[in-house]
């Protein structure tokens, strides 16, 4: 009688697999029995106990050994799914190798699928969305003001304000200060001066974040708020350790100098660690008592200081708090506030916001881009798996048969899907390794892309884990995308002998080709979407640059300097340009000098004014009106080829002794008095004291920010009664100006080697750099990718059109033997391949039309617009013919002797 | 030939089965009945004896229990399942027609 099992199969694998300590006990037990019952029967007929045991052992041939062969032979499961697993790789390795063809462009497009989306995450992670380098980033949160007009800015809290916020809002379990400074940072002072971005810091902000040093210590409490040399400690951070001081430990205890003061380095911070600044990396922290001492502008008082606040203030919640109950705990004590401080605080408001969620808000632009460049990377990834899924669709019916015969001799169905799915991941991983070496040199192209920054704005791209991990997924994805449905359908074998035949049933190959006809028309969508947003960008980008900035970019070198970083006050900083401007007209080759305390197309940010232009109505609600502003010379005009319309420039009489007056841009003009004369006009100039200044001159509008509409209001002030802090020294060169810049450097340094240069360029270059470059990565990026995805569509359609012949050339020989003219062969078979053409150009402009609407919603100028479908439908349309044509002459061409002995 | 014939490959695999159909029997019981219903014509090495079994039972066709054998220490039963004795019929097929087979071609060789 048989027994039934007491361990079904699948649970004594299952037990092998999980107990394996317990069954080679068992198996243990098992051979001891045998040997000793072995001994005993050699014992019986007369041996001795010792040779009775060493002969039984000898006689099963090794005890151990016995037990590794017994151990394979139970074949753990893991074993056996490996052992298939590699059956099923080499067996698809060897179908992928007989089709070099198909092999190829298969791995091409998903390595160019998968090469877009590690290139455009590791770009829009770059730009915003990578989180803080702390433990939990989710978990930090950040403060913003309010004003009575809505307008939300995350930091400009002062530092009482800030003492309040940490120490009476329960739902903080800390919060923490920081801001932004610019100090020379040197180890001597024989060393050239040269600005540093860093930050001044409450002394729990290591804490709070979680952050902890990599050497040394962070900073104590009593730091915070110590005066003189008591808090003058730093803490560097890992960049500037390993790249300054060539990482050398030793260095925590001794001293650098920032702004000339010396301060003890007292701890290193992690690497990564950046501080909580996008794009502003700090190089060094220092305590915010500190900072005062370091930056003069921060004034004395800066601790005491309710108004005009400057700081960020971060923080962690309570367990158990949320965003909500500390952002209403944050808007009761700032009414509280109010009523407290009205002079300092009225109409301010705070709020609590979940630190990525304000990043978002305050640029939302910014995210949107982000968003946009990775849908179309997406959308790229998905032309490229359309077209793998065609490939494999159209090999479905050379693989029918041998899928048939496999089924026929009781294949089961399941195997079969897993090998086609095993094919198309190898697929995938050869695409998605030749996808991650493309994305890889795509970011480092991005890498060149960086604005001319003074003081170490950056962006940071790289193919980190977040990139990779992004670009594997997309691997896997792709893999999975391209290759189930083919699978399932390809043995979904209705009619097995059939198949088998070759004699598939034109329902079957009819809805087939409808699959492909859909491909190839979604393909034929994206790209002609890609394609439009893509001119649409390049258009407004011609629209903005087209006619040029405004201002001359020709023979000027730029050199940005802060006197105050050397603790110059404004009388003293204003003889060191005097000195420097009258050393530099000395040099041979530069016809003059002009000095500007901003820079157009700046990408620092610039300065701005609040200001009540007289007889102008205020917008509800607010006291005054913010306009971007320059503190120039009597030559910046004429040094930057700005034409004055009317009134006239500022004068070299214009000086801290004579009335103050302004030069406003002629959108100024129009916006505030239009319609009017604006000479004899006068503007409340509130800071840094309120006083009337009057409007002497109306300048031609220039393009001083990108995307910004050359009409914005723009003020100009007299550099001498109003002296900026840092100044760019703009020198007119009658020869190359790069030519130059060793010349005035050494001016430079002869006129006082402490003050440092914050930056030395060509206005070619930097113009270049902040304007150009921008424009040509991002309309390069998106055209690469609309090139790319009609690159695709173009082979899906080749392959499709190609498919569509090679299955009807014996139809086709048939009608050409029976007299078919090649010229209505071309046109049947065309015929075939436009209804995709057509359904994929229709919906394409459609959606283009829709993505274009939103596109322009949030980058205005651009949007896709007549011209735009004017230029790219009809190029899409005649290349994706010329596809369609090679195969289809090549079905007219038919030998049909050929074609019938065929089959 | 002074030395007993190695077994064809597959054949103990089939010479279990067949023993195990009579009665469930432990791994040193299985050896002893070998050499005694063959008259010692076939020797099993005892090692590969072992492996056969754990992959029959793993096959599914024979199931082990723990039991007390005669001299009262726990010893592992195998016995044939239900399946183990399609197999067992299966096996047997193959090896008459394989046996007719080389038979045949023997004779043939002979004559």
């Amino acid at each position: 009688m048989a027994t039934q099992s007491r361990f079904p199969r699948v649970l004594l694998k299952l037990r092998t697999l999980f107990r394996g300590a317990e069954v080679d006990r068992e198996l243990d037990e098992e051979l001891r029995y045998h040997i000793d019952r072995k001994t005993e029967q050699l014992m019986t007929q007369g041996m001795a106990p010792a040779d009775a045991r060493y002969a039984a052992l000898r006689a099963f041939g090794g005890v151990e050994l016995r037990k590794d062969v017994c151990r394979d032979a139970r074949g753990p499961w893991a074993w056996i799914w490996i052992a298939r697993l590699v059956q099923d790789v080499r067996h698809g390795a060897r179908m992928l190798l007989k089709n070099p063809g198909f092999t190829a462009i298969a791995v091409l497009s998903i390595a160019i699928g998968v090469g877009a989306n590690a290139a455009m995450f590791s770009v829009a992670d770059g730009l915003i969305l990578r989180p803080l380098a702390v433990p939990d980033p989710g978990g930090v949160v950040v403060v913003g003001t309010t004003r009575p007009t809505g307008a939300v800015r995350y930091g400009g809290i002062s530092y009482p304000d800030y003492v309040d916020l940490r120490d009476r809002v329960r739902s903080f379990a800390g919060l923490a200060a920081t801001r932004t400074v610019l100090a020379s940072l040197t180890r001597s002072r024989g060393e050239i001066a040269q600005g540093t971005l860093g930050a001044a810091v409450s002394a729990n902000f290591f804490d709070v974040l979680r952050v902890r040093p990599a050497l040394g210590r962070t900073f104590l409490p009593s730091e915070e708020r110590a005066s003189g040399g008591d808090a003058a400690v730093v803490v560097l951070a890992h960049d500037t350790w390993a790249t300054r001081f060539s990482a050398d430990p030793r260095i925590v205890g001794s001293q650098l100098r920032i702004s000339g003061v010396p301060f003890t380095i007292v701890g290193i911070a992690p690497a990564g660690f950046n501080g909580t600044t996008q794009f502003l990396p700090a190089a060094y922290y220092v305590p915010l008592a500190m900072l005062p001492v370091i930056d003069a502008e921060a004034g004395a008082d800066f601790l005491q200081r309710r108004a005009n606040g400057t700081l960020d203030a971060v923080g962690r919640l309570r367990p158990g708090a949320s965003v909500d109950r500390a952002s209403e705990e944050a808007a009761l004590l700032a009414r509280a506030l109010q009523q407290q401080y009205p002079d300092t605080n009225d109409g301010k408001g705070l709020l609590v916001r979940q630190e990525m969620d304000a990043r978002a808000e305050e640029a939302w632009s910014v995210l949107v881009l982000a968003a946009m460049l990775i849908s179309l990377a997406i959308a790229v990834l998905l032309v490229a798996c359309a077209n793998v899924a065609g490939l494999l669709t159209s090999r479905a019916p050379a693989r029918a048969r041998e899928i048939a015969v496999r089924l026929a001799i009781g294949g089961s169905r399941s195997r079969l899907i897993r090998q086609l799915i095993t094919e198309s991941a190898l697929i995938a991983a050869a695409g998605g390794a030749a996808g991650l070496a493309l994305g890889y040199a795509g970011i480092q192209s991005f890498r060149a892309f960086q604005p001319a920054s003074n003081v170490g704005v950056r962006f940071t791209f790289a193919l980190d884990g977040r990139a990779l991990t992004v670009g594997l997924g997309m691997a896997a994805l792709s893999a999975l995308l391209s290759s189930a449905i083919p699978a399932w359908r390809s043995t979904r074998i209705r009619d097995l002998s059939g198949t088998l035949r070759n004699t598939a049933t034109p329902a079957a190959r009819a809805s087939r080709l409808w699959g492909r006809h859909g491909l190839v028309a979604t393909q034929i969508a994206l790209t002609l979407v890609l394609l439009t947003v893509a001119l649409s960008f390049y258009r407004a980008f011609e629209n903005e640059y087209g006619r040029g900035p405004g201002f001359r970019t020709d023979h000027l070198l730029l050199v940005t300097l802060d006197p105050a970083l050397a603790r110059y006050d404004a009388a003293q900083a204003d003889r060191f340009y005097q000195r420097l401007q009258d050393r530099a007209a000395t040099i041979p080759g530069v016809s003059s000098t002009a000095l500007t305390s901003f820079v157009p197309l700046n990408q620092d940010g610039g300065s701005a004014a609040a200001i009540v232009p007289d007889g102008v109505e205020l917008p509800r609600g607010t006291t005054s009106l913010s306009v971007a502003t320059a503190r120039i010379d009597e030559r910046y005009f004429t040094a930057l080829g700005i034409r004055i319309l009317d009134g006239r420039g500022v004068a070299s009489t214009d000086t801290a002794e004579t009335s103050p007056v302004a030069v406003i841009s002629s959108g100024m003009a129009a916006r505030y008095w239009p319609g009017e004369r604006a000479i004899g006009r006068r503007i409340r100039v509130l800071e840094p004291t309120p006083r009337w200044v009057e409007v002497v001159g109306v300048a031609a509008d220039i393009k001083f920010r990108l995307f910004t509409p050359t009409s914005t209001p723009f003020l100009y002030l007299p550099r001498r009664q109003y002296p900026p802090a840092r100044a760019t020294l703009l020198v007119r060169t009658e020869g190359d100006s790069l030519s130059a810049a060793g010349p005035v450097r050494a001016a430079l340094l002869e006129t006082d080697r402490d003050v440092p240069v914050l930056g030395m360029y060509t206005m070619e270059a930097y113009y270049d750099a902040n304007a150009k470059n921008m424009n040509r990565v991002v309309v390069r990026t998106i055209a690469a990718m609309g090139a790319m995805g009609l690159a695709l569509a173009l082979v899906g359609l080749y392959g499709l059109m190609a498919y569509a012949v090679s299955r009807r050339t014996r139809e086709i020989g048939i009608r050409i033997a029976i007299g078919g003219k090649p010229g209505s062969i071309l046109g049947m078979i065309l015929k075939q391949g436009s209804w995709a053409l057509i359904a994929g150009l229709v919906v394409g402009i459609v959606a283009s039309a829709a993505v274009g609407r939103f596109v322009q919603g949030v980058f205005p100028g651009t949007g896709a617009d007549l011209v735009t479908f004017g230029l790219v439908v009809p190029a899409v349309a005649a290349v994706a013919l010329l596809a369609a044509c090679v195969p289809a002459r090549r079905a007219a061409r038919i030998d049909p002797l050929v074609a019938l002995r065929q089959e | 030939m002074s030395r007993p014939s190695d077994l064809v490959q597959g054949t103990l695999d089939l010479l279990i089965l067949k023993i195990l159909a009579l009665e469930p029997m432990h791994g040193w019981a299985i050896t002893q009945r070998l050499s005694q219903i063959s008259s010692d014509v076939l020797r099993v090495s005892e090692g590969a004896l072992y492996s056969a079994l754990h992959k029959l039972e793993h096959e599914g066709w024979i199931a082990a229990e723990w039991k007390p054998s005669e001299n009262n220490r726990r010893a592992k039963y195998y016995a044939l399942t239900r399946t183990g004795r399609k197999q067992l019929q299966i096996e047997t097929a193959n090896w008459t027609r394989l046996s007719v087979a080389i038979t045949h071609i023997v004779q043939l060789q002979r004559s």
